[in-house]
This record gives structure tokens, sequence and C-alpha cells, in this order.
């Protein structure tokens, strides 16, 4: 087989699982443009004039509202939870302390038990505090997040040199400024990599909020959509659109970071 | 050296920290000394700043919070406010499916239940059976319950007691496509179609010629969980003594649910799905169930032609499904002022008027007594009278069946065998029967199936 012809065969391929990978993003962009009533009676490929009305029925939800509050509790567990688990990573992965083997287990075994078994006892702790009413009880889960601690202790431990960190002690650099002058450095992809998971997990959370969340005014995309309709007609059009927006975001995100993140997700793939 | 002992001691302090967040994140501690009042407690329903429920209107003041799936209807709320101006409502929205995971989850953490909440029909039994609903005929609600109807009593009380109030009349009939009725079965005429399908075996017969005639393209329903709804509504008889399941009662549903499907009369949709929804638009299918709260929260939004339906008695008479009461939980912050609401838009004629501008017609009954409060138009049914049709022709062959929190459990396993009913036309009702009953017992072993 020529190469001409094998470039061909493989582009063909990559080309027909594009559009398989991206028809359904589309068409979800498609039928935000419909009227609910439109949406099922043939599949919709072209866009139709309806955006105007739908985009209203979005913003008389308060959409505006939501959408910040989606921002703001992703946005705050993503730097929380990426600086704690950096830093966690950090000790783990490049310090000698007693007991060092069996918190870190302590941490992974966190990671077994489902966290729908913690709900009630998180929300009474919660209250204990006194931290209902507020959207804080969304972003604490993901600043103890275990998953992200295991994710950065093993990416430091295999991308960045202990010689380089005693040289900088060496030349007087305090712990701190390690981290953040050196370590930060070198894991960068980790860092991407884990911010859009973070970011992508919270955005989509639904349970927290509904179980946590009393008050219409701190409601979060996943709350705010399932408001677009009632319990007899739900108006999928509008819904759609809603969602369309809200994965604008993490469409950006993504397309920022995803050479990084696919640096993270393969590191250590290959022993160097 | 003794950087590094400073060093590790840190590093030691912030894992500690780290890992004891990471467990209260997932596990938590029991702590209760919370500020917020706790659920389940004993009622302090008056005790919130609604005032005196003998008060003049405007004496009360303050804010309920209900939590509910849909906007409060505008004209009855519009009325509320006109006499209650100082009481506020704040809707919390959950969906309906969602209640009671999050009222369950709530009570549990001591969290702050709502004042009031709209019970959907399909979860009235198990939100009943939590036990976590004020008594409404204790001060300071003391319902008037001979403004309600008789049958009403024994669908939302508990251990004798009225604990909801129905908000919405949930009497179904069987909807139309007028141009459809016309071509196929000759008329458009409602009391000619009910005298043309009096029962579901003539109903069956004149189906198949429906099919027949239209070369498959037009079949009488979209889904047989539509036929089900019905038939469910018809049974004779209430699917349990308490624990007891009545097999003769289940069997006889299954029996004419299958004897529809196998007649090919039916199509294969799921029910409440979005494309069962578009079918409401389309002009493939002739009928579809039609309860008094389908024409303004499902035909009408879902099929934007104007007086293209007619509305019938079902082959075999009336039925009962769906449906949303409203009921007060216990240790209610502001139960008084969310029992206004209730008491304004249930058990008053002004209520009663203003809910029926909203396409509601409430279960007050003394507002029945004026026939012509019963005379109800709908864009979708063009001036077809349909209240008449639904509260003198519909009504008039209704009956209620008693339901207890079993029915919840044969609803899920029934959802499961209609599915499979309509993918697999060997399923039959022995095969239904073998599966609902291995359902009842893996799911509620308290259940004697027989």
């Amino acid at each position: 087989m020529s190469h001409t012809l094998r470039t061909a065969t493989a582009t063909t391929v990559v080309a027909v699982l594009s559009v398989f990978a991206l028809l359904p993003f589309y068409i979800m962009v498609v039928m935000g443009t419909y009227q609910n009533e439109d949406l099922f009676k043939g599949i919709v490929l072209l866009p139709s004039t309806y955006l105007l009305e739908n985009l209203k029925t979005v913003a008389a939800s308060r959409f505006d509202l939501v959408y910040m509050n989606s921002l703001i509790v992703s946005a705050a567990s993503t730097v929380l939870s990426v600086f704690v688990s950096a830093f966690a990573g950090f000790a783990f992965a490049k310090h000698e302390f007693k007991y060092k083997n069996k918190i870190f287990t302590a941490v992974l075994l966190t990671m077994m038990i489902p966290g729908q078994l913690g709900l009630v006892a998180y929300v009474i702790e919660m209250r204990f505090i006194g931290l209902t009413g507020t959207l804080l009880p969304l972003i604490l889960p993901w600043v103890a997040n275990a998953f992200g601690i295991y994710w950065m202790t093993q990416y430091i431990r295999s991308a960045v040199p202990t010689e380089v960190l005693e040289s900088a002690r060496i030349d007087g650099c305090s712990d701190i400024a390690v981290f953040f002058r050196i370590v930060m450095a070198f894991i960068y992809p980790a860092i991407t990599t884990l911010s859009l998971l973070v970011f992508l997990w919270s955005w989509n959370n639904y349970l927290l909020p509904l179980i946590v969340i009393n008050k219409p005014e701190l409601f979060t995309i996943p709350l705010g959509i399932t408001s677009l309709g009632t319990a007899y007609r739900t108006d999928l059009a509008a819904q759609i659109l809603g969602l369309t927006i809200g994965t604008l975001p993490v469409l950006i995100l993504f397309a920022l970071g995803s050479k990084s993140f696919i640096r993270g997700l393969t590191a250590g793939s290959v022993k160097g | 050296m003794i950087g590094m002992k400073r060093r590790s001691g840190i590093a030691v302090l912030t894992c500690f920290v780290l890992l004891l967040t990471l467990l209260t994140a997932c596990g938590g501690s029991g702590g209760s000394g919370a500020s917020e009042k706790p659920a389940g407690s004993a009622s302090n329903a008056g005790a919130g700043d609604s005032g005196s429920s003998s008060g003049a209107a405007d004496e009360l003041k303050g804010e309920f919070v209900l939590w509910s799936w849909e906007p409060e209807h505008p004209t009855s709320l519009a009325a509320f406010h006109q006499k209650y101006p100082n009481i506020k409502m704040k809707v919390v929205n959950v969906a309906a499916a969602d209640v009671t995971k999050k009222l369950q989850t709530t009570i549990a953490s001591g969290g702050e239940l709502p004042d009031v909440i709209r019970i959907e029909a399909g979860q009235k039994a198990k939100i009943f059976d939590m036990n976590i609903l004020e008594n409404l005929e204790d001060p300071p609600y003391n319902t008037d319950k001979s403004v309600l109807f008789d049958y009403d009593f024994a669908a939302f009380s508990k251990d004798g007691h009225l604990i909801a109030i129905p908000d919405d009349m949930s009497v179904g009939g069987v909807a139309y496509i007028k141009p459809l009725a016309k071509q196929y079965l000759g008329t458009d005429n409602p009391e000619e179609l009910q005298k043309l399908l009096p029962d579901w075996n003539t109903f069956i017969e004149k189906g198949k010629e429906v099919v027949r005639q239209s070369g498959g393209k037009v079949k009488m329903f979209p889904s047989l969980g539509d036929v089900h709804t019905i038939l469910r509504g018809q049974r004779p008889g209430p699917y349990f003594d308490g624990n007891k399941l009545n097999t003769d009662v289940l069997r006889k549903v299954l029996t004419d649910v299958v004897s529809v499907r196998d007649s090919g009369i039916v199509d294969k949709m799921d029910q409440w799905t979005p494309a069962w929804n578009a079918a409401f638009g389309t002009d493939k299918y002739i009928f579809a169930m039609s309860p008094v709260w389908m024409p303004q929260y499902v035909i009408g939004p879902n099929d934007k032609n104007r007086s293209r339906w007619g509305l019938m008695v079902a082959p075999g008479g009336g039925y009962i499904t769906g449906g949303s009461s409203h009921g007060i939980p216990k240790g209610a912050k502001n139960g008084k002022l969310a029992w206004k609401w209730i008491e304004f838009t249930s058990m008053t004629q002004e209520g009663a008027e203003a809910q029926k501008k909203d396409g509601v017609f409430t279960h007050f009954k003394k507002a029945y007594d004026d026939k012509t409060f019963t005379n109800w138009t709908w864009p979708s049914f063009g001036d077809q009278d349909i209240g008449q049709k639904y509260f003198v022709d519909i009504s008039a062959s209704t009956k209620s069946v008693p339901e207890n929190v079993n029915d919840l459990v044969l609803n899920d396993a029934m959802s499961i065998v209609l599915q499979t009913f309509a993918k697999d036309s060997k399923f039959g009702v022995e095969e239904a029967m073998a599966q609902i009953k291995k359902e009842l017992k893996a799911k509620a072993p308290n259940i004697d199936a027989g």
C-alpha cells in the first residue's frame, strides 16, 4: 500500500470517527433553535428559527444568576482543589515524615467510600458549622480531593527530579519557594489535567446541590435547567439551549488546555 | 537539623488536617447543635410570624417556602396576593421525582423542611408513609372537611386523619383527533363515538379496522402505557388489601393490556418520553388518555393546532390518574401562612374561580353546585364544553380505587413489564405475573404476593 493511500485511508477513518463524535454536539446546538413541539418530528440537522424564544425562556429563569453561581463554585473548587492537592502531593512525594505511608494509605482508602454514603453526615456537618445557605458546601468537598492528592503525588514522584530540589535548597530556597518556583514548573500538565477534571465534575454535579441548596438564588446550572418546564411539559428545546450555554466554559477550557491535558494523562506511560 | 524536624512536623500536621477534612467530607460527624430548627420535631406551626388565623387577612405577615416542580398558577397566585398582601411565597424548584429524595436527606440531616410541599400523585403514597405531614384536622388548620368531596378524605388521609389537600381534579377521559376520527370511525361527535366504542372489546375490533384501512399508518394509541393508565384506573378493586396482593385484580388488568397489545392497534412508544409528547402534534394516533390536567399541561403545549381535539368517555368508563396535593411538614416554621395558601386555592369559591382561569379544577365541592362553573373550553378542543364532559358524563362513570404504599412498588414493577410487553410480543400474562411477583418479593418482602 502506498504512503498516499495509507494517509488517505487514515484520514477518512479519522474523519468518519470525528463525525460520529461531533454529530451529537452539533445536534444539541441545532436542537436549541427549535420549538419544543417540533423537536421529535424527525432528525433535526438544519437550524430553525426559534432560538430567540428559547433564549427568552432561558433568560426568564434567571439563568445569568445560575450561571454565575456555577462559575463561582467550579472556579473556586478547581483552584482550591488543585492547590491543596499539589501541596499534599509534594509532601507525600518529596518529604519524609513519620506515618507518611499510613497517612497516604488512609487518603487512598477514602477514595473507596462512595460519596453518597457520607452525604447525610456532610449535610449535618455543614449545618453544624453554619454554612448552609451559602455556596461553600458545594466547594468544600473538592478542596479535600483524595483523587487529586493521589494524582499529584504520583506525578510529582515521577516528574520532579529530587536533585533539582536539593540544589535549590542548597542555594537557600525555602520549602515554599521550592514548591512555587521549581515544582510548579514541572507539574504544569498535571495541574491542567486536574483543573479540567475538577471543573467538569463540579460543573456537572447534581446530587449535592439538590440536597444542600434550598434557595433558588443559589441554584447551579444542573438544578436551574430542570426548572425550565413543568412536571408534565418539559421544555426540552430551552433545556438543550441551556445545556449548550452551560457546556461553553468546559469547551473553552478543554480547547485552551487540551495539549497539557493529554500530556498530563499520558505522563508516566513511557518510562524515560 | 532543627529545620528538617520542623518541616517534618509541619508536613505531618498538614497531612492530618487534610485527612480529617477528607474523612469529614465523606463521613462527617453526628453533631446536632445546629442553630436551625430540626425537622420532624413537635409541631410549632403557629409559632412563626404568621399572626392569628382568625385575624384579618392583612394582619397575616411573612414568607412561606413551597417545594414544587412547577411555577404556581398565575391567576390564583395574583388573587391570593390580593387577599393576603403581606404573605409572600418563595418557591424552591424541586423536580417531582426528586421531592422524596430531598425530603429524606433533609429529615435525616435535621435540616429545615419547607412550609408546604406539592405532592405529585406518583409520590403520594411514599410521602404519606414517611409520617412527616401535619394532621390538617388539628389546630391551627382545623380543616372543614365538608367543603371537599367525600372521596377525598380516604384518598388524602393517613391513620384516619387528613394530611394533604388535593389541588386539582384528576378524573380522566379519552381525547381524540377529530379529523382522524371522522375519517376512520365515521364521526367526530363525542356522544356518537361513545356509543360506537362502549367497551374495550369493541374498541379493539374497531382499532383493527382503522389499522387495516390506513395501511398501518394510523393506530389508536401511541403507547401501551396510555392503555394501562386507563385500565388501571378502571380496575374492579384495589391491588392490595393491606400487604396482600389481589392477584385476580392484577391478572384482569394484565389480561386486558395484553389483549390490546396483541391486537396491534397500539404503537410501541414509552409514555412520558419526548417522542411520546411530540406524538400529540402528529396525525398517527387517533386517541390519547386525557385526565382533567391533560389539556393544559400536555395536549395544549404539545400540539399548536387549535380545535383539533375532542373529548369523550373512555371505553369502559371514567378513571382517575395523576393530580397533585399540598401537605405541610411537621415543624414547618410558617405552616400557618402556607395553610392560608392551601385554604384559599383549594377550599374557597374565590380560589376555585381563580384556579379555573389557570385551567385547574379544585376539589371545592360547593363550586360545582353552580352548573355553569363546570362550563370550560380549551383552545385545543375548540368550542366543546369539556368541563361538562369531565364533570358530568365522565365523573358519572368513575369510581375511586384506594391505594397504599405497596402500589408504588407495584408501579415500578409494572413499568418494566409494560416496556417488555411493548418490545416482546411473546411476553404474556403469566410471564408478567411471575415477573411482578419476583420484583415485589425482592423490593418489598412484606408483601404477600400469593
